[in-house]
């Protein structure tokens, strides 16, 4: 169960109701062992998949890198591209885990967050300097920075024959099933 | 909207690209939930009989969204040089005799078992292609193409 204080209800460009959200570090915090699950997931194959919602509300899928800096998830985009554009119109949006194919024993993580627009030039510099220190490269000029927000998370994966699902919410904390698939 | 067959004759080398995308036994579609949010899934697409097929098991979420919303949005599996293949259009219930065989043909080439599901049939609206020419290099740069 997230602390007292620290789920907080997300300021929602769309002028829908605001979700319950938490910040990475506040996730990591209520929930460790899953949090550095995912992370390891993250960090393995530096892509995730972010879902958002195009101008007519169907959905969009879009591969980017992400990087935990300072406690936020967050991806930088190319200026004016078109998934900055859906996450600036509607915050809403899933990140998702890659799976390395039909049989993954890892699963796969969904995170379901609010897209913030980060504008705080030290936050900025931050992820720049994070982003350098991975891959020795940060973007020069415009560009779009996202943190995302965190509603849920759930990771699903296959062993024993069984669905294993693990679900956290700041409201609910940690839920666990085991299912036939 | 165009039949993957439709879609491969007008635009034989994104189809084809896509195709190899698409061919390894796992990509991702993009849903919308009750609420209009985003959601994405692992997926196994099957390409047979000129058609974008799945066979989506009846208790997944995704079902029950793209019954609701038949509006889709496929990534296909990245390829060397952060090759993407991504298509959009609608998904509908496509659970003749017919098309279950050809979905079970092409399921069985790649040991893929299922119960309880449904055959989808995804027509397409666009797609598009891209790759990432000079990675690692400041001359780095997208290349990508579309249909239509």
């Amino acid at each position: 169960m997230v602390s007292e204080g620290r789920g907080r209800a997300s300021a929602d460009a769309a002028g829908m109701e605001g979700a319950v959200v938490v910040t990475w570090a506040e996730f990591a915090e209520a929930a460790p062992d899953l949090a550095a699950a995912g992370l390891e997931r993250i960090k393995r194959s530096e892509i995730v998949l972010v879902g958002s919602l195009r101008k007519d509300g169907s959905p969009r899928i879009s591969p980017v890198e992400s990087d935990i800096v300072d406690g936020d998830l967050m991806a930088g985009m190319m200026w004016q591209s078109k998934k900055a554009l859906d996450l600036v119109r509607d915050p809403r949006c899933v990140v998702h885990t890659t799976v390395h194919d039909r049989m993954d024993a890892m699963g796969e993580f969904k995170i379901r967050c609010r897209a913030a627009d980060v504008q705080d030039p030290k936050k900025r510099d931050r992820y720049g300097e994070v982003l350098f220190a991975r891959i020795d490269w940060r973007p020069e000029g415009q560009f779009h920075l996202f943190s995302f927000d965190i509603e849920s998370v759930t990771h699903l994966h296959y062993g024993d024959l069984k669905k294993h699902f693990t679900m956290w919410t700041p409201g609910s904390g940690l839920v666990t099933r085991v299912e036939d698939p | 909207m165009a039949t993957w067959r439709e879609f491969a004759d007008a635009a034989p080398e994104i189809a084809e690209r896509g195709e190899k995308r698409l061919r390894f036994g796992v990509a991702y579609i993009g849903t919308t939930a009750k609420d209009g949010s985003p959601r994405v899934h692992p997926f196994t697409p099957l390409i047979g009989g000129g058609k974008l097929l799945a066979l989506i098991a009846t208790h997944t979420v995704k079902y029950a969204n793209l019954l609701r919303d038949p509006r889709y949005a496929i990534h296909g599996w990245l390829g060397e040089s952060d090759e993407e293949f991504a298509i959009i259009g609608r998904a509908a219930v496509s659970d003749d005799w017919a098309t279950r065989m050809q979905a079970a043909i092409e399921a069985k080439k790649i040991n893929m078992t299922s119960k309880n599901d449904v055959a989808f049939e995804f027509t397409i609206e666009s797609a598009h292609c891209a790759i990432w020419e000079g990675l690692g290099t400041p001359n780095i740069r997208r290349r990508a193409e579309r249909w239509p």
